[in-house]
């Protein structure tokens, strides 16, 4: 079973999740926290996937952890892009449609993550009014060309739209912040943490990272 | 939306403003500026509220490796502590070398 960060996974109980301890109150009577976890960016050991658990609110995220045998679905972001039209009432739903078929045009590979992701995959109500529409886009190498390509169209949207671009083995960064400071440092995120990185000759070069979480 | 602000004395100048980071989902932006105040004061809007804490914690260790006269703003969109002192790292740096970022 490949898990990627990003992935929705499905369990049966919260007496499924590894850790229990600190667990704030409102894990147990969020119903999206219930049979859902989102796979968070750090290592997977012994089989052992570090997921988050959300509540209805902004601050109500709770880092667990989950054995890979009580896994009983994996949702990954792309599976999702097929899913949207199904939504075709939500007010992000015109954004989401727009790069869809602009993407479509590129054959990226992509997909909805954040509340958007978490409620097409789910059919649970996660998003509100003002929720961020969140995307990450798989590459597998940097193309600054089409990422340029992409920040204008995106920036043409009426929706704000935060992009996560993945590339394997590294990590992802967010779109705009590689956009505007590709030269003097943008953040690239990796399984160990964060670095504030550059690009020389077409390559991420990893600079400073942080010495806290 | 919460408000927090903090204040630390200070004695060092810095050499003009600068503005590092982006908006967008896990990072924050932050606006430096220098003050004739001798003092670091750190202002944080943030979206996801009940981290006062962890902001302190944060903000408290980059106070005791800078000591730089300077208002701070940052606008946070749920950065992790790890982000936020990469940010506020690149932050200094940026206005002392003079590369401005924006």
């Amino acid at each position: 079973m490949e898990i990627k960060v990003h992935d929705i996974v499905r369990f049966e109980a919260m007496s499924d999740i590894e850790n229990t301890i600190d667990q704030p109150g409102w894990v147990k009577d969020a119903p999206t926290a219930k049979n859902f976890g989102v796979v968070r960016r750090m290592p997977i050991t012994d089989k052992i996937v570090p997921i988050g658990l959300r509540g209805n609110k902004r601050e109500q995220r709770y880092g667990a952890f989950i054995h890979e045998r009580n896994i009983i679905q994996v949702i990954s972001p792309i599976s999702l892009v097929g899913r949207v039209e199904r939504l075709a009432d939500r007010l992000y739903f015109p954004a989401l449609l727009s790069i869809k078929e602009e993407f479509k045009k590129y054959k990226l590979a992509w997909g909805p993550t954040g509340s958007v992701g978490f409620e097409i995959a789910t059919s649970i109500q996660a998003t509100t009014p003002s929720s961020d529409i969140d995307i990450c886009l798989y590459l597998n190498e940097i193309e600054t060309e089409l990422l340029v390509k992409l920040g204008n169209f995106l920036d043409g949207l009426d929706r704000r739209i935060d992009v996560q671009v993945e590339l394997p083995s590294i990590g992802a960064f967010l779109l705009n912040d590689y956009l505007k400071y590709n030269k003097t440092g943008f953040i690239v995120r990796t399984k160990f943490g964060p670095h504030l990185s550059t690009i020389e000759n077409n390559r991420i070069k990893l600079g400073v990272s942080s010495e806290i979480g | 939306m919460e408000k927090l602000t903090y204040s630390f004395p200070a004695s060092k100048m810095i050499e003009q403003p600068a503005h590092v980071g982006v908006v967008g989902s896990g990072d924050l932006e932050i606006l430096i500026e220098p003050s004739n105040e001798k003092k670091t004061i750190v202002e944080i809007r943030t979206g996801i509220t009940g981290f006062q804490d962890t902001w302190k914690k944060v903000v408290e260790r980059f106070v005791s490796q800078n000591d730089i006269s300077a208002r701070i703003r940052i606008n946070d969109f749920g950065a992790t502590p790890g982000v936020v002192s990469i940010r506020l790292a690149q932050a200094v740096e940026v206005s002392k070398i003079g590369a401005n970022h924006n």
